[in-house]
């Protein structure tokens, strides 16, 4: 009976901070990449390919913002078009997971027995292995490019959806209400549609926006090794690792485009942790 | 217990061999001419002859039939042979145990780093908690700094942030190297690097870890019995709190190796993240699919030493484990 | 006054507040309490009334966001608001003990039970381990363990309920407390167990020579074990006074209903219980359910062959239409799997399960979907059997649709007929249950489990969730629609007191057997079977109204 009067003790401790000013600051840096991917000429009016060799390894200024590269090249505007390209592949990675993951996880929670059993082994093979060496290896079999950079990420996160998604469907199949369902006499399909899915997928998709943060380092750190899209065209993970030869004296070219892909991680982490709600259920 | 033990030896072979055969499939079968993808990287940018294609194909047995293949490949594999790299010619396995030490230097290093600074923020982040208990002016902005410290470790891609510690303390002050693999002060950097998403990580899940530990009623009565600060946060809270991040490790350390893909690029290192740098950018099938048996290879015994560990920390999971299943 | 007639611990207005988003919300108002050295006083309310926010705040332990608006706090003499945190400390466990409830999560699961006691010691005493060991050991054997050197090595997993609330009252008497402060130290456990630890209790307390602040939602408990009760409602007192007094002269309306409400307490039953012509022992065609020599085992873990645990051994009983059969039992007792046996959840090993003349044991597919109309559930716990994303109406008529039965229109209307027969407003259609209170969503579940019109109704313990006061509606109303539908109940519970009130005929199940069976009265009057009078002994609340 002192449950209840425990759970009024526990909600009066929690004082949740409903605008943060952290909060705001991350929605306004991930509304200014977005739009910044959608639309890069609403920001800058300069070419991303444009070499102009006279004013070459500028230090930031008035007229470049970012400073340009070795080929005076303006950093910040390519910096501008790089976001589309680095987001869209994170973006397509993380829905391959996602959509993939999540159906297996369904399956295996759903048919139990030895479906569940050969699918979670599968995954237990795949989340054996470190997962930027599945990533690795995926792109030495398929070659190199942003797609396949996307399905070498994507396929890593197959396993931890397939697991969560399991665990959701697992969690929720033996709740008393879903029992109490069967009993009135619903059929196992409507079950799992009217009640199942609905109260399983909040947890997923909070974690697919945690996720995304991830998604996009993991890109960024195959285009930095070589693997995405080759040059000239911009993208941020390759835009680093072309800094790298003259950073001794550029430190420009090497620091600022990776400063962005932390903001940006920064900000989608925050949103998603707040979407997620701080003690990792979605507040309805 | 021995029970509990050879389940979990058995369900290690089986990921092995399941990783072997997967990184099979993935390498071997799926490229529409895996030898012309090796060739080409084997001719280091110039177009490989019909004659070289033609005697790579034979040297790696691709005329026969793929089932023979995997099986001689998969028994080779079992006596530690997972043929030649392409690239340099010398056997994978001597590749990867001639670059194991100075990796292994780095990752103790980085494993020891990232341990003990999780270890002080969690502490310190707890300790700034407005428990009413804890009974010492809370320092709200500390908090928050101490809590965003972790955020902010996982966020930054590892190559950035190697590059920035090059430039303030190579370049700018002078303190230690750029690169190169020499003694301790060249290790220093490339540890710091290594070490920071891993310990942050580690400090998020210990830091929710113990939250959620004195949160529980035990510690009520602990509290209730006239137990101080010290007692709770130390006796009661930590041993129970660091079970969740001890199976978190096991998966850190697998990452470890990940990363030290980029920080021995970064820093120029030699090591098995070099190698495997190296052997993606030739496509080096056979190197790679060594690699990564040998990634999987050690989190398998990571997870075995830890799956030992646990029931030591957690008498409740040695029930069940010792038990009958 | 003089010193010796102090009281040992006095509260005078008294409030705790806590702040939450909206504002300070007041927990406890204005409380005045005393209780003298060596007394015991029970402080009774239903959840909400605020009594646990006062045990926490007598100790200092208020969780986070919690604070002492106004009000004093005497202990021993000593002003108990204006100690540092220090000294508060050294009171804990030294001056006051405080037995939590939930026996299940108040011990540290990675920590041996005698070291947990040990630590008691070693904070208030400079005695070194192996002193501090030895003392554990002894303290356990006064608190009740059985074989206390062994338990001490053991962890709180490897206990029972009973024996882990044992541990922690060792621990709250460690130090020789004054005064000790029992958070409803036994509402998880069996009532059997229940009376043990508290019987148990009583004679330290004597022993000692400690006083005991006694919190509880059970004011038959209160009333059995304390001199004084102090009733408590919506954070304030609002009438104390001896037990007798409280229990057979409540002056205040809100205590007045608890003791009406009380089912321990309360002896005049719902229904009239067949008498001994009327009632069939033999064959007759007039029963709806029989239920014969039902088992049903688990399998032991690992082990291929061999029996493994047998929670229903040869459990025999009918139903007869229209009346109400309750199986009481404690935990292990096999009740649940009993009623998962007759709802077809579960599979019986062997035995047969016969309705209205038809096995029905190996039902499946058309035939189990025929056979949910006939015969529905109402589960435990309303706080988990509906689901959080649909509305009421939804729930409610879900059956209807499962079965595809009328249009729309009809389907809305009956919707509306039984949830006027169950009570609720119409305005409640459009609402989820977390708007809901307990008791509403109990009635909805009974709405759907009753919109099919079954013939018979399990009930998996029913009440047990919910406080008091809401308890007597909910049974009530599921005696008014029996009268008014002729639906009989199968209905599972622990506590014998409320079986008392509905049902019709009872049996009593332990470790998977059923003892006895028969009609309700005869079996609580001249109970054949020495368990059974044990459970009738331990409704706590007889030794108060037997004076």
């Amino acid at each position: 009976m002192s449950a209840v009067d425990t759970a009024d003790i526990a909600s009066a401790a929690r004082t949740r901070k409903r605008y943060a000013p952290g909060l705001v600051l991350s929605a306004a840096v991930l509304v200014l990449i977005l739009t910044a991917a959608i639309a890069p000429g609403l920001f800058t009016r300069q070419d991303p390919l444009a070499a102009d060799p006279i004013h070459r390894l500028e230090p930031p200024s008035r007229a470049h913002l970012f400073g340009t590269d070795e080929l005076g090249r303006d950093l910040y505007c390519r910096v501008l078009h790089g976001a589309a390209l680095s987001l869209s592949t994170a973006g397509i990675a993380l829905a391959i997971g996602l959509l993939c993951g999540t159906l297996l996880g369904l399956i295996a929670g759903t048919a139990r027995g030895r479906v569940d059993d050969l699918l979670m082994r599968a995954t237990d093979v795949l989340l054996a292995i470190p997962s930027l060496l599945v990533s690795l290896a995926v792109v030495t079999a398929l070659g190199f490019g942003a797609t396949k950079t996307a399905v070498a990420v994507g396929v890593t996160g197959i396993a931890s959806f397939a697991r969560i998604t399991r665990a959701e469907v697992l969690r929720v199949s033996v709740a008393p209400y879903v029992e109490a369902a069967h009993v009135v006499g619903v059929r196992r399909p409507t079950v799992l549609m009217r009640h199942v899915l609905p109260n399983a997928w909040a947890p997923v998709l909070g974690f697919a926006a945690v996720s995304f943060g991830a998604s996009l380092l993991a890109v960024s750190t195959l285009g930095f090794l070589g693997y995405g899209t080759p040059p000239p065209t911009p993208e941020w993970g390759s835009l680093v690792a072309s800094g790298r030869s003259y950073f001794a004296e550029a430190w420009w070219l090497s620091t600022l485009p990776g400063l962005t892909i932390v903001a940006t991680v920064l900000a989608a982490n925050r949103i998603a942790r707040a979407l997620h709600g701080e003690d990792g259920r979605l507040p309805r | 217990m021995t029970r509990y033990l050879l389940r979990r030896l058995l369900h290690a072979a089986f990921v092995l061999w399941a990783a072997f055969t997967a990184s099979f499939g993935l390498l071997y079968l799926l490229p529409a001419d895996p030898v012309s993808v090796m060739a080409l990287g084997g001719a280091g940018g110039g177009v490989p002859s019909a004659a070289q294609v033609a005697a790579l194909r034979r040297a790696y047995g691709f005329d026969r039939p793929v089932p023979e293949q995997y099986l001689s490949r998969l028994t080779a594999a079992l006596h530690g042979d997972f043929g030649n790299s392409v690239q340099t010619g010398q056997s994978v396995t001597r590749l990867i145990a001639d670059a194991l030490p100075q990796t292994l230097q780095l990752a103790a290093a980085a494993l020891l780093l990232a341990l003990v600074g999780a270890l002080i923020v969690s502490l310190a982040t707890v300790r700034t908690l407005p428990l009413p208990w804890l009974r010492h002016a809370p320092v709200p902005w500390l908090g928050r700094a101490l809590r965003s410290l972790p955020a902010l470790g996982v966020s930054a891609p590892s190559f950035w942030v190697g590059l920035m510690l090059i430039q303030l303390f190579s370049f700018r002050w002078r303190l230690f190297p750029a690169v190169g693999d020499d003694g301790l002060s060249g290790l220093v950097l490339p540890a710091l690097t290594l070490a920071l998403p891993t310990g942050a990580i580690l400090a998020q899940v210990l830091t929710r870890s113990l939250v959620t530990a004195l949160g529980e009623p035990y510690i009520q009565t602990a509290l209730a019995a006239g137990s101080g600060p010290g007692r709770i946060l130390f006796r009661q809270a930590l041993r129970n709190a660091s079970i969740a991040p001890l199976t978190v490790a096991g998966l850190l350390v697998g990452e470890l190796l990940a990363g030290a893909v980029t920080v021995e690029t970064v820093f120029s290192r030699t090591g098995i993240g070099r190698a495997t740098a190296t052997a993606v950018s030739t496509q080096d099938i056979p190197a790679v699919q060594g690699l990564v048996v040998f990634g999987a290879l050690v989190c398998t015994l990571v997870s075995l030493v830890l799956d030992l560990l646990v029931p030591l920390l957690d008498p409740r999971i040695a029930a069940t484990a010792g038990g009958s299943r | 006054m003089t010193l010796l007639d102090q009281p040992l611990l006095e509260v005078q207005g008294l409030s705790v507040c806590y702040r939450t988003p909206r504002g300070a919300r007041r927990a406890v108002r204005g409380v005045d309490l005393h209780v003298a050295a060596g007394e015991t006083v029970a402080v009774v309310g239903e959840s909400g009334s605020g009594k646990s926010t006062l045990a926490h705040a007598l100790i200092g332990l208020l969780p986070n966001g919690g604070y002492r608006e106004t009000g004093s706090i005497r202990f021993d003499g000593a002003d108990l608001t204006a100690l540092s945190e220090r000294e508060l400390r050294a009171l804990r466990g030294a001056g006051i003990g405080f037995i939590p409830q939930d026996p299940s999560a108040s011990l540290n699961p990675v920590r041996r039970v005698g070291h947990q006691v040990a630590e008691v010691l070693r904070i208030h005493g400079r005695i070194d381990r192996r002193t501090a060991a030895a003392r554990a050991v002894e303290l356990l054997d006064q608190a009740g363990v059985s074989d206390p050197s062994l338990r001490a090595g053991q962890y709180p997993h490897e206990l029972s309920g009973g024996l882990r609330q044992r541990v922690l009252i060792a621990i709250a008497l460690a130090a020789a407390p004054r005064l000790i402060i029992a958070d409803e130290p036994t509402s998880a456990l069996d009532v059997t167990v229940q009376r043990r630890i508290l019987d148990h209790l009583e004679k330290l307390t004597h022993e000692t020579g400690a006083a005991l602040l006694l919190i509880t939602h059970d004011l038959g408990v209160a009333a059995d074990r304390a001199q004084r009760v102090v009733v408590m409602s919506g954070g304030a007192v609002v009438e104390s006074g001896t037990s007798r007094q409280v229990l057979l002269e409540p002056v205040h309306s809100y205590s007045r209903h608890l003791v009406a409400s009380a089912p321990s307490l309360t002896t005049r039953p719902l229904v009239t219980c067949p008498s001994a012509a009327e009632r069939s022992d033999g064959e007759s065609g007039d029963d709806l359910l029989v239920a014969d020599n039902l088992v049903h085992e688990y399998p032991a873990p690992g082990r291929r062959s061999g029996v493994g645990l047998r929670a229903v051994d040869a459990v025999s009983f009918r139903i007869s239409r229209g009346e109400t059969f309750a199986l009481v039992g404690e935990s292990g007792s096999g009740k649940t799997s009993i009623a998962r046996i007759v709802g077809r959840l579960l599979d019986p090993t062997r035995g047969r399960v016969l309705f209205d003349g038809k096995d029905i044991t190996a039902a499946r597919g058309g035939e189990l979907r025929a056979l949910r109309r006939r015969i529905q559930f109402v589960q435990q716990n309303p706080y988990t059997s509906l689901d959080p994303r649909q509305s009421v109406e939804q729930i409610v008529t879900e059956p209807l649709r499962a079965f595809r039965l009328g249009d729309r229109q009809d389907r809305a209307a009956r919707v509306r007929t039984l949830l006027d027969q169950v009570a609720l407003p119409a305005a409640l259609l459009r609402r989820r249950p977390s708007e809901l209170s307990g008791g509403q969503r109990q009635r909805v579940a009974i709405a759907r489990a009753l919109v099919l019109s079954p013939d018979l109704v399990v009930c998996d313990e029913p009440v047990s969730a919910l406080d008091a006061s809401v308890q007597a509606q909910i049974l009530e109303l599921l005696v008014t629609l029996q009268d008014e539908l002729g639906v009989s109940y199968l209905f599972i519970s622990h506590d014998l007191a409320v079986v008392r009130q509905i049902a019709h005929r009872t049996g009593v199940l332990r470790a998977g057997r059923l003892l006895e069976a028969g009609a309700t009265q005869e079996i609580l009057t001249s109970p054949a079977n020495a368990y059974t009078k044990e459970l009738i002994d331990a409704i706590p609340g007889s030794r108060a109204l037997s004076d």
